[in-house]
């Protein structure tokens, strides 16, 4: 039925991209086989640097994909981004080492690393993902508070140590390769060597991406699984048993992520932290390649390996950017990714936890009592009580606040906040002054503070052009991806970062008269600050371009056929966002008088996150609320669950709170309130 | 009357509102519109009839760039706005509803109007709140009295029944200062009592606003209408006055499902 109408005499786009995948394909190949000539030596570096790179970020891209495949076929078929699976990687690399170490055979850790992941799986998903049925967003934060209080359990379990896998010794060693990398003056030819284990990931990559290709090609199972992409309301009136169809997939998720744990920490290693690691990369293949497509997966894990392993040969310190730019650069031209459906971008809009009703917009005698018990704690409480307690739960409200706006008002839950404020941070130590000898431009603080505030913005305001190429989930990996990519920078790269030990000696200036860095004073201006935050939030709310930005969470196509520039709306949202989450980074970087890239880290970043959703994301109060309550437990968690169990208290009541009121507290508050007031004697 | 409106269509030489070309569009491999085109005056009023799935709501997603078309050029008021993004259309003058009511489930009555009017004026960014004597304000209040939703200004949306959803969807569309309407299916789930009140507001508009209507109901559209056009198959069927398309056996044949194409 459709026309295809081609002249036969121009090329169309496709034969031309063809052709030139083509032509690279074998200058490629001429690359890695052919003998180079001097002038390509010394533009690469000599061919041996060039080619085991290349070999490197082809045997990690097998890695890769092999992790971000279940990533992708869970999403696919559920749109449930689990943001766990980072965890369920992690979790079946430590059982394979400890099975493997105490059988003294590795293809055993291998088979029970993957198969009690595939287990795990399962059992999330009956006991967790089934309950939230239908409710995307929630199901990606429950991941989230999974991967918090695994994280931290695994923790408590394996330590802090770096394991190293024995793998068995035919598999050990190196081999010669044909590939030449030089020729000796003598005539004698050089061959590359390459450890063997390496080619053996990407051998087993290879053949589990074909078997999995075969499988959803092929077979019934596959075909289900594919028309549950498609359309998943048809699949169930056509008498499949969905339930145990996403419970098949999810368990298939699990054993890959599991098998990549084992086979992959036998590569590499296995230590905290790595969840992290494969959880982003799993997420930058993805939205490259497209959701739920395996193909896809392949394709984004290639480009991603070999940007991360060129990109570490020659742009050592800014390496990371070069994976960023492929995921911003893929979003721009096709932001369902390289192989995605496009209609899976416009599908299953999805709402902030509480968010669709109107958001309280006033200042109620609730708040402005709380504001007066605000400016009288410190009259009560010790400077280190306001200092520590007062001052920290203002600035990581502020930043909370920065999400609330984006996610309570606009729909869009941005991951990215915590980077802002970061930003910002940084420029304070950059053009301020700071005792790390490292640039410190000693601008005076009436220029470097607002400034660094506007930088924020503007970062803010990028971030956001780059995640309202889509919408829904899409937004919170988007945004996330960005985070770490920042982090990821702040840590390699030393000349305006200065690496992993950042910025020390960064103090508030002696303004006015006023030594701002004592207790006291820090806190009423973060107080100030807040109350200023809080207020403006408020009244822009009812605003010509609150109600806007409202209106086209709720509903963007009819925002648009009224006239508004959704997008504009949104990336100005993401602007003014910026300003918030950039005042309270300034005050943090004062607070904390240093700054590192461990202050933006992912696992901060999920903090604020965190806080928002415990306070409740329906009212600019909330954020403030679930700071103060994760301020606290921070400072007395050493009393309850002991000094180094806090991230799995935070996490379970993170969890519980989705579970049981998507509004936070504060909901949580509105729902037991009018049972406490005395209730008329007779009720019908 | 009819009759009239016929006359005053032949005789304008007013611009077009409206002149489609060849428009076409895709899904994929399924073919929704075929080759349209379409000439519709300024302030005339126009019946759009078919079978389900014979393109009308594809027709209208290409007009306002909801689906852009994959095929053909759309002028407005002589105006290029084929590869205009949807609120640049809106901002010309270009409004619609919804077959299935499209409404900001989150925001009082009210505030859903004064959002849309807010679309098409330069305000529509600002930070400051709306005052008390705000012309806009006053604006939106005017159209919620228009389409009888003076009761319910500060309900949310989400609490409307039915057709109060569809009366506030018609108010969404006579936001701004509309020169066009593209209204799908406004009658769709109304009383008796209701649509008489429908051809009622459609009958009150001033002449300057023209619109197209895609209606199943041929008493509300042949009330509402002064020209018809049939679409089938994604193509334009046949076009004429309101009597002419009543006898004519072709049409009849398509609305017996007699006849394919």
């Amino acid at each position: 039925m459709s026309l295809s109408i081609a002249s036969p005499a121009a090329p169309t786009a496709r034969q031309l991209w063809n052709g030139l995948a083509l032509l690279a394909a074998a200058a490629f190949l001429w690359m890695v086989l052919g003998v180079w000539p001097d002038w390509l030596v010394g533009l690469l570096d000599g061919k041996k640097a060039f080619v085991s790179a290349v070999l490197n970020g082809v045997t990690l891209a097998g890695l890769y994909f092999l992790v971000a495949s279940g990533f992708t076929l869970v999403f696919g078929l559920m749109r449930n981004v689990n943001l766990a699976h980072g965890s369920l990687y992690l979790l079946g690399a430590y059982i394979g080492y400890d099975v493997a170490a105490w059988t003294d055979n590795w293809f055993l850790g291998v088979i029970v690393g993957a198969l009690t992941i595939g287990i795990v799986g399962a059992l999330l998903q009956v006991f967790v993902f089934q309950r939230l049925a239908g409710d995307e967003l929630r199901q990606t934060l429950v991941t989230i508070g999974i991967s918090i209080v695994a994280a931290d359990l695994m923790l408590a379990v394996w330590g802090g140590k770096t394991y190293q896998f024995s793998i068995p010794p035919w598999l050990d060693g190196a081999v010669a390769t044909p590939i030449v990398t030089a020729i000796k003056s003598n005539g004698q030819i050089v061959t590359l060597r390459y450890p063997l284990y390496r080619l053996v990931v990407l051998g087993v990559s290879l053949v589990i991406g074909v078997g999995l290709w075969l499988a959803l090609n092929r077979t019934k199972f596959g075909t289900m699984i594919r028309a549950g992409v498609d359309d998943r309301a048809m699949l169930s009136t056509v008498g499949v048993n969905v339930r145990l169809l996403f419970v098949g997939v999810f368990a298939l998720g699990g054993f890959l992520a599991g098998l990549s744990g084992v086979i992959g920490g036998s590569a590499l290693s296995v230590a905290p932290g790595e969840d992290v690691r494969y959880l982003m990369a799993s997420l930058v293949v993805v939205i490259v390649g497209g959701m739920g497509s395996i193909v896809g997966a392949a394709i984004g894990a290639l480009l991603v390996g070999l940007a991360e392993q060129l990109g570490l040969v020659y742009l050592p310190t800014y390496g990371v950017v070069l994976t960023f730019v492929i995921m911003v650069v893929t979003l721009a031209l096709r932001p369902q990714g390289i192989m995605g459906n496009p209609r899976l971008r416009l599908a299953d809009p999805v709402r902030p936890p509480g968010a669709g009703d109107v958001v309280a917009t006033e200042l109620t005698p609730a708040t402005l009592a709380l504001g007066v018990a605000l400016i009288l704690f410190p009259l009560i409480a010790t400077p280190f009580v306001t200092f520590q307690i007062g001052a920290q739960t203002l600035i990581l409200g502020m930043v909370a606040l920065s999400l609330m706006v984006l996610a309570g008002y606009g729909g869009m839950v941005s991951m990215a906040q915590l980077t802002v404020a970061g930003v910002a941070g940084y420029s304070v130590a950059i053009l301020g002054s700071n005792s790390a000898g490292v640039l410190g431009l000693n601008w005076p603080w009436w220029i470097y503070a607002p400034l660094a505030i506007l930088i924020g913005g503007l970062v803010s305001a990028l971030i956001g052009a780059i995640a309202v190429r889509t919408a829904g989930i899409y937004t919170i990996m988007i945004t996330l991806a960005t985070g770490s990519a920042f982090f990821y920078l702040a840590q390699q790269n030393y000349s305006l970062f200065n690496g992993h030990s950042g910025f020390r000696g960064v103090a508030p200036p002696d303004a006015f008269g006023v030594a701002w860095r004592s207790a006291v004073p820090f806190y009423y201006l973060c107080l100030a600050v807040a109350a200023l935050c809080y207020c403006a939030v408020v009244y822009a709310a009812r605003s010509t371009f609150g109600l806007a930005l409202m209106a086209s969470r709720d509903n963007a196509r009819r925002a648009r056929a009224v006239g508004h520039n959704v997008t504009a709306l949104r990336i100005a949202a993401f602007f003014l966002a910026g300003l918030i989450a950039g005042v309270a980074g300034v005050l943090y970087v004062w607070f904390n008088g240093r700054i590192s890239p461990g202050a933006v880290s992912v696992s901060e970043a999920v903090g604020i996150l965190v806080i928002a959703v415990i306070g409740g994301i329906r009212h600019p109060i909330g954020p403030f609320l679930g700071a103060a309550l994760y301020v606290l437990l921070k400072t007395f968690a050493i009393d309850l669950v002991g000094a180094d169990r806090f991230n799995t208290l935070i996490g379970a009541i993170f969890l519980i709170i989705v579970f049981v009121s998507p509004d936070g507290i504060l909901g949580l508050w509105r729902r037991v309130a009018p049972t406490l007031t005395p209730r008329p004697l007779r009720e019908a | 009357m009819v009759d009239r409106g016929v006359a005053d269509r032949l005789s304008s030489n007013s611009a077009f509102a409206l002149e489609l070309e060849g428009v076409g569009r895709q899904f994929g491999a399924l073919v929704a519109l075929v080759d349209v085109t379409l000439r519709v005056g300024a302030g005339e009023h126009r019946a759009v009839l078919g079978s389900n799935g014979a393109g009308k709501t594809t027709l209208f997603n290409a007009v306002t760039g909801d689906f852009p078309p994959t095929a053909g050029r759309i002028r407005f008021f002589g105006e290029d706005v084929t590869t205009f993004p949807v609120h640049e259309r809106i901002r010309r003058g270009l409004r619609r509803t919804y077959q299935i009511s499209q409404l900001f489930a989150g925001l009082t009555v009210i505030d859903s109007i004064f959002v849309a009017c807010c679309g098409v004026s330069r305000s529509r960014m600002s930070l400051a709140r709306p005052t008390a004597t705000d012309a806009t304000m006053a604006q939106a209040r005017t159209i919620a009295h228009s389409v009888h939703l003076d009761d319910l200004l500060e309900k949310p949306v989400s609490i409307l029944a039915h057709g109060q959803q569809r009366q506030l969807e018609i108010a969404l569309a006579l936001t701004g200062a509309p020169r066009f309407i593209l209204l799908d299916e406004p009658a769709a789930g109304l009383s008796p009592a209701e649509r008489r009140d429908l051809v009622a507001i459609l009958q009150a508009l001033p002449a300057h606003i023209g619109y197209i209507i895609i209606e199943h109901d041929l008493d509300v559209a042949l009330q509402v209408a002064s020209y018809v056009t049939i679409m089938h198959n994604g193509r334009v069927f046949k076009e004429g006055a309101p009597r002419e398309i009543e006898d004519d056996d072709d049409v009849q044949a398509i609305y017996l499902g007699a006849a394919h194409g």
